[in-house]
């Protein structure tokens, strides 16, 4: 079977599964938390600042990570966990292609509810605020890097899932050690962290006059950001090479299934 | 072709567990039976057999080709593994269907050939039901469906009739004969002799990872045959027996139970003690209240054939 | 036609049926025998709060020590001064104590997590719960096994710890004038330590309960104190008032703490202790709804 056809088809297969299953419903449940924070606020609060903080400190830092988490766990861990990847592994499929198709099919499902907490949390904080009016791009600048966020953490992940058994716990472990505590360590050492890339993509808005948008990221970063363009294309070669390498993985993983 | 599966000196560990030690052997074309019990090494070498998990050491051979991630083989190969796992959202035939796709049938041919699949294994009725509300046994046939479906040139598969109820081991059976009629080789494995013997002659035996023995049922019937066997009995005088029991050529051993009631004889011919006993213990008064005889398992046959 | 009873058929029971008292304690020292088995987590999980620990003995050691140079060695007011100074630095006992929970609570929520997460969600995954419920096992038993289990892994994280703290006060301090003196703060340790502990084995084994998989209810369990406390710090950063840092379990336990050890580590904190309180109760509340019923289910299934 062709890679593009082997591809789609794990695309078409699992969409539908995915979409109805219990981790997705998680969250969902996770994501609609995002307009309900951006609720809160009184009305004295910027909309800027607002769609600001929740963005970057409960957006991108809590629920990119943790919806990346577990959406991730449909690619591979499951399956080897319920031992039914032996069908799959036991076909003439490219095995690059199982993983691509799979990928795709929670990158679509993870980047929807990203967009969807992104878009919910630049429309009902104005609302909420007595001074609505937000940065120039900041929405789309928000929209942009939760999207980016999804995918960065779900494939990384779901990387994991080709090395390791219990790919989850490292990736608890993962976002403690590298994305919490690396991300708020002053120095270049941060920028081996995802944080780090939307963090800059998001706020380095230019010409902005919000102190918070203009210095509260590097103040917190304790270094400077590129620039977004630089940044996006940075991540995105990251993450080819993850794909590369899990790719590469997959093809000499053998699963040891107990019976 | 001669030979289907080659292995040469395979080994395969789990850490600091023996998997398969050193298994040399050849299997023609046909069915084959692989017997060992439990925790022999049969799934091990299966799944390397499948590409599933690759050797420590040694070599494999499936149809010519290394089999580990080898897509060319996998057209050819169909395998029904040990474990009750399938994807319980989907429907039997919506199962069977999806790899028939990934074995490369088009959607309408892959349909077709998961609803053939389905009806030769007795799954007619319940196939556009969930898995997750199979049965055992119609769990184990939906993974028996896939492996055959795309008419592979050999099935693998591991313990098939487990789980099974008489009717469908007995249905079970006779698709392997049809299959195999129809040029499909065979390997299963199981741990029950008998089973197997109902299908095929050629058998391979694997205890502790190793190989033990191989050739047909008649061979290996031969080789329980010599087997001493071990019968116990119980009697007022056992003492008397056991010194006409000396004079036996086939007794290799006799001993007492701790009781001092209890005589053990080690023969090798228990048909011949048999029809010896009755008369002697009438005409020594031995007084016999009880005989039993060790079990003919295949355990007890691995354990003689390692010891 | 009228069905003949089980007393036609069978023999009828005469005898008396004896209970085992500590079925809860049996099911928990398997639940820690199998947890230990694999002994490189242990290792990992345990290694940093016995270094933190051994740490903070040390300190209360030469604290002690400290005092004793004060009092004994006639070195002028500057010595004196300079080892008042390093004894304000050093802390009393308490806050010895309290900073250990403080800094270790992360470590102490991670071990409970780990060895708690598959004690009812593994159960249910290999149909366990068919094997203990056809045992004469009830539900409180079950959840009393499983939470004594949980509960273990935490004391050894955290109130043992604090008693080794206080052990060795008690040794280093003159005349036992720590046992003599601040007994209560002994007391008080280990009452911490229990809730603190207890707590969080109620919530992870409700999180385990909904699951059938050890890892979900590990994300679960972790994911929500490290979301909630995210959440409370975004809404007190936001709304620049502290109140919303009710909902991080940590500061309500460390309110109550304060309360306990009459300490103050954060000054003007918005919530009240009652209010603290009132939230470790709901908790406690809404987990053993949660943990009961699934348990009933998963007999009812049995």
């Amino acid at each position: 079977m062709s890679f593009l056809s082997t591809t789609w088809l794990m695309f078409t297969t699992y969409l539908g599964a995915t979409a109805r299953s219990k981790r997705m419903i998680i969250c969902m449940l996770l994501v609609l938390t995002v307009p309900l924070a951006a609720l809160l606020p009184p009305a004295h609060v910027e909309a800027e600042k607002a769609v600001y903080m929740i963005g970057l400190f409960y957006l991108l830092q809590v629920v990119a990570p943790i919806v990346g988490l577990i959406a991730s766990a449909g690619v591979l861990s499951d399956e080897v966990e319920n031992r039914t990847i032996t069908y799959v592994f036991t076909r003439p499929v490219p095995r690059a292609a199982l993983l691509l198709g799979r990928y795709l099919c929670v990158l679509v499902l993870v980047s929807a509810l990203m967009a969807i907490a992104a878009i919910s949390v630049s429309s009902v904080a104005p609302t909420r605020s007595a001074t609505p009016a937000l940065a120039d791009g900041q929405a789309s600048r928000l929209l942009l890097a939760a999207i980016l966020g999804g995918a960065s953490y779900s494939l990384l992940l779901a990387g994991l899932s080709v090395f390791f058994k219990r790919a989850m716990v490292i990736g608890i472990f993962y976002l403690v050690a590298m994305e919490v505590f690396l991300a708020l360590v002053p120095g270049s050492a941060q920028k081996m962290s995802i944080q780090y890339y939307l963090r800059g993509i998001y706020t380095n808005l230019g010409a902005v006059e919000n102190q918070w948008l203009r210095d509260g990221p590097e103040m917190l970063a304790g270094t400077e950001f590129s620039t977004p363009t630089e940044l996006v294309v940075r991540l995105m070669l990251f993450l080819a090479f993850l794909f590369g390498v899990s790719v590469w993985g997959l093809r000499r993983r053998q699963f040891v299934l107990t019976s | 072709m001669s030979v289907i599966v080659q292995a040469r000196e395979l080994g395969r560990w789990y850490g600091e567990v023996v998997g398969l030690n050193d298994l040399s052997v050849d299997i023609s074309p046909g069915i084959t039976g692989l017997i060992g019990p439990n925790g022999a090494g049969k799934s091990t070498f299966m799944k390397m057999l499948v590409g599933e998990l690759r050797p420590s050491r040694g070599t494999v051979q499936v149809l010519g080709h290394d089999p580990f991630a080898n897509r060319e083989l996998y057209s050819q190969l169909g395998f029904c593994p040990q474990q009750d796992a399938l994807y319980d959202h989907m429907s039997g035939h919506e199962f069977v269907a999806f790899c028939m796709r990934m074995a490369g049938f088009r959607k309408r041919e892959a349909q077709e050939r998961a609803e053939e699949a389905l009806r030769r294994v007795d799954l007619t009725d319940v196939m556009h039901r969930r898995c997750g509300g199979y049965s055992k046994g119609m769990r184990q046939r939906t993974r028996l469906a896939q492996s055959i479906a795309h008419a592979p040139k050999l099935l693998i598969a591991d313990e098939p009739l487990t789980g099974l109820d008489p009717v469908a081991r007995l249905h079970t059976l006779e698709l392997f004969r049809e299959l195999a009629a129809a040029g499909t080789s065979i390997l299963l494995s199981s741990h029950v002799l008998h089973e197997v013997q109902s299908l095929t002659e050629a058998i391979v035996l694997i205890h502790r990872g190793r190989l033990l023995a191989q050739g047909t049922v008649p061979d290996i019937r031969k080789l329980l045959s010599r087997i001493p066997r071990r019968v116990i009995l119980r009697a007022r005088e056992p003492r008397r027996l056991a010194e006409a029991a000396l004079a036996l050529d086939h007794v290799d051993s006799l001993s007492f139970t701790l009781d001092g009631e209890g005589l053990a004889i080690e023969t090798r011919d228990l048909e011949g003690l048999c029809r010896w006993l009755p008369a002697k213990a009438s005409e020594l008064r031995a007084g016999i209240r009880s005989l039993e005889s060790s079990d003919a398992s295949l355990e007890a046959v691995f354990d003689y054939l390692v010891d | 036609m009228k069905a003949s009873t089980h007393t036609d058929v069978y023999r009828p029971f005469v005898g008396e049926l004896k209970s085992h008292p500590r079925r809860a304690l049996v099911l928990a020292r398997a639940g820690i025998r199998v947890s230990f088995k694999r002994k490189l987590p242990a290792l990992i999980l345990f290694s940093p709060l016995a270094i933190a620990c051994i740490v903070m003995c040390f300190r209360v050691h030469f604290m002690f020590t400290l005092a004793e140079q004060v009092s004994g060695t006639p070195n002028g007011p500057e010595a004196a001064m300079m080892v008042t100074q390093i004894q304000a630095l050093l802390g009393d006992v308490v806050q010895n104590i309290f900073q250990f929970v403080q800094q270790s609570s992360w470590f102490v929520l991670i071990v409970m997590a780990w060895y708690g997460s598959g004690q009812i969600a593994e159960d249910q995954r290999v149909g366990a719960n068919l094997l203990y419920f056809s045992r004469p096992l009830s539900r409180l038993e079950y959840l009393g096994g499983k939470f004594l289990t949980v509960f273990w892994f935490g004391f050894l994280a955290m109130v043992l710890p604090c008693l080794l703290i206080c052990m060795v006060a008690t040794f280093a301090s003159p005349e036992w004038s720590f046992l003599k003196e601040e007994w209560d703060a002994i007391l008080n340790s280990i009452l911490f330590g229990v809730l603190w502990v207890s707590t969080i084995a109620i919530f992870v084994l409700a999180i385990s309960s909904l699951t059938s998989r050890k890892t979900y209810a590990l994300v679960g369990s972790a994911g929500i104190v490290f979301g909630t406390r995210a959440l409370s710090q975004l809404l007190s950063g936001l709304m620049d008032d502290a109140r919303p840092s009710i909902l991080n379990l940590f500061q309500n336990m460390e309110r109550v703490g304060e309360v306990l050890f009459d300490v103050t580590l954060i000054r003007g904190r918005a919530i009240s202790v009652e209010a603290s309180l009132a939230v470790i109760v709901l908790i406690w509340v809404v987990s053993l709804y949660v943990v009961t019923e699934r348990i009933r289910r998963m007999e009812v299934v049995a």
